[in-house]
């Protein structure tokens, strides 16, 4: 347990730097960025100059450089994010909103692309060298070469208008769809696309690295002696290979969670899933400065909390990982 | 040496197909002008012909009536631009700030690879996407916001490998002779770090052709060229009738990350090679 707890406690001290970078970067943004929540405020209402500097002063925008500085970091540091401007509401309100969405899509490809990578990792990594192995990892890189939103589009065209299997965009269907079995049911059917467009490249990444631990792995001796006293391969498969497989699976997932949020900014626009992705797009074209700096915070901090997560599965499977023994 | 490396990179099958296939590239980007003079943007047949079926326009025509080789062609260059700029701005600040982080180590190291932390934590993606929506879509501004994620990987392997090479005996002996610390780093270290990131190289062009053309797909790139990016955004209007129109800058787009990521796969089996 108590490696549990070092472990949080390494890791939550290594993110306060992280996050503090981050956010004078997204500081650096606003400041930089034309205007700001004054203006935009004030094209919408209206009012005179004599207003736009009493509200730069409550909302702590005017004062030199360092003072807008702390300013910013003290009301980042009490999870207030500010107003946004396109949406008239709380950025913190319209990204707990749209955050469900995102995490569902990051998790179903996840596990489309580590699965189907896990499978064809084993597959070429069983005999090196072999066609299946040739023919495996040339498809790996024609997958890393796809681009995702293109990838998209073809599908769309494919199978949602010539051969209407599946919707063209959304995650759920507006009229009923029958009790929460037909709801999930829905969602799956709306996650499908988007799941294959967002997780080709990710096959490829999951592919690569368990193809290596396995040629390994079916080469260590303890998988060697549990052959020669004549264990059948499935039963040294799962036992000796796959289980070791797994961590670094789990450390390919923690390095790409950044790419995933980053690709469901492109994915959720083409499927127009109302997720986190397509708000950072919003938030763009909007010129809602406030948004995009709520955005860019949420994605650090998704990303730093996933990482969390995966480490201490990590320490699960691993229990060397964290002991002061390592 | 470096020649071996080249013929080895050469002589596997992948990176024999890549650099082939990035040489096509280069040449359609360099002779666009020549190949296409009129402005790509020019109306020159009725929207929406399908390739193949006149022969002044094999890939057929967008919704406007504009020849989408000739677009295609012509965006090629500002492609293979920014990607390869992304790439030397990248890996110049990765080399350089990885080689003084592991040569001088203490409170450099820290600040350098805290940054580069951060930098590699926030979606990439994201902050490229904030960046250029500030700094604008122009070649700066762009190789900006794509470079500001790509060094890290670079810094992180050539800081590991300088680490290594801190005690060997030639940089002792430069250390010895009383040259200067960040000196020794950059002139006698770093040279000898520079192969573990050559094979990042390709990844990163890689990447930034692909946030590039996902950038000019949400209507962040420069406006006032075509791109492959750009197509495939407006062809969207009309893709279900005709195909055409994203399938055909959307293989241009495939052909050249495919292209740098054999070549890459050939640099990465030369240098493996040459290690055993």
């Amino acid at each position: 347990m108590t490696r549990v707890l070092r472990l949080l406690a390494v890791r939550g001290l290594s993110a306060i730097p992280t996050l503090l970078i981050v956010a004078c970067g997204a500081f650096l943004l606003l400041e930089f960025a034309p205007g700001d929540a004054v203006d935009a405020y004030l094209a919408q209402t209206g009012g005179d100059a004599g207003f736009a500097a009493e509200l730069r002063r409550s909302l702590g925008l005017g004062g030199t450089f360092a003072e807008r500085l702390a300013g910013f970091l003290v009301s980042l540091a009490t999870l207030d994010l500010g107003q946004s401007v396109v949406f008239a509401r709380p950025v913190a309100s319209v990204i707990a909103e749209r955050l469900p969405n995102t995490l569902l899509l990051m998790a179903s490809t996840t596990l489309f692309a580590g699965g189907l990578g896990l499978g064809l990792g084993m597959l070429a990594g069983r005999r090196p060298g072999s066609l299946a192995d040739h023919g495996i990892s040339t498809a790996a890189l024609l997958l890393l070469a796809i681009p995702n939103f293109w990838l998209g589009l073809l599908l769309v065209v494919a199978l949602a208008v010539s051969w209407p299997l599946f919707p063209v965009a959304g995650i759920r269907s507006m009229t009923g769809t029958g009790g929460p079995g037909g709801a999930l049911l829905d969602l799956a059917h709306h996650l499908v696309l988007p799941t294959i467009a967002l997780g080709a490249g990710y096959i490829a990444l999951y592919l690569r690295t368990l193809r290596a631990g396995m040629v390994e792995a079916w080469q260590a001796d303890h998988v060697r002696a549990a052959q020669a006293r004549g264990l059948r391969d499935a039963s040294v498969l799962r036992r000796g290979v796959v289980r070791p497989a797994l961590l670094p699976g789990l450390v390919v997932a923690g390095q790409n969670i950044g790419t995933l949020v980053g690709g469901s900014v492109v994915v959720e626009t083409v499927f127009a899933i109302p997720g986190m992705g397509r708000l950072a797009f919003e938030a763009v074209t909007g010129r809602d400065t406030a948004l995009l700096v709520g955005v860019v915070m949420s994605a650090t901090l998704l990303v730093l909390v996933i990482n969390l997560i995966v480490d201490l599965a990590m320490a699960w499977l691993d229990p060397r990982l964290g002991s002061t023994h390592a | 040496m470096r020649d071996s490396l080249a013929a080895r990179m050469l002589g596997t099958s992948a990176g024999l197909a890549g650099v082939l296939l990035l040489l096509a590239a280069a040449i359609v980007a360099l002779a666009a002008p020549w190949l296409f003079p009129a402005d790509p943007f020019d109306i020159v047949a009725r929207p929406l012909l399908r390739p193949f079926s006149q022969m002044q326009h094999p890939l057929g025509t967008d919704r406007l009536g504009r020849d989408l080789l000739a677009m295609i062609a012509h965006g090629t260059r500002p492609s293979l631009v920014t990607a390869l700029s992304v790439a030397a701005v990248a890996l110049g600040i990765g080399l350089a700030a990885g080689a003084l982080a592991g040569m001088f180590g203490g409170l450099a190291d820290e600040l350098i690879m805290r940054l580069a932390d951060a930098l590699q934590t926030v979606p990439s993606f994201v902050v490229a996407l904030a960046v250029v929506s500030v700094l604008g879509p122009s070649l700066p501004g762009l190789v900006t916001a794509l470079s500001l994620s790509a060094w890290t990987a670079p810094a992180r392997v050539v800081r590991a490998e300088v680490m290594r090479l801190r005690g060997a005996a030639f940089v002792e002996s430069s250390l010895l002779l009383g040259r200067n610390r960040a000196i020794v780093a950059l002139q006698v270290v770093l040279p000898n770090a520079v192969t573990v990131a050559l094979a990042l190289a390709a990844v990163i062009v890689a990447g930034a052709l692909l946030s590039e053309a996902a950038l000019s797909f949400l209507g962040l790139g420069d406006p006032n060229r075509p791109s492959w990016g750009a197509l495939i955004a407006e062809g969207r209007q009309v893709m279900r009738t005709a195909p055409h129109v994203i399938i055909a800058p959307g293989v241009a787009l495939f052909l050249t990350v495919l292209a740098v990521s054999l070549v890459g796969e050939g640099v990465a089996k030369a240098l493996s090679r040459r290690t055993r």
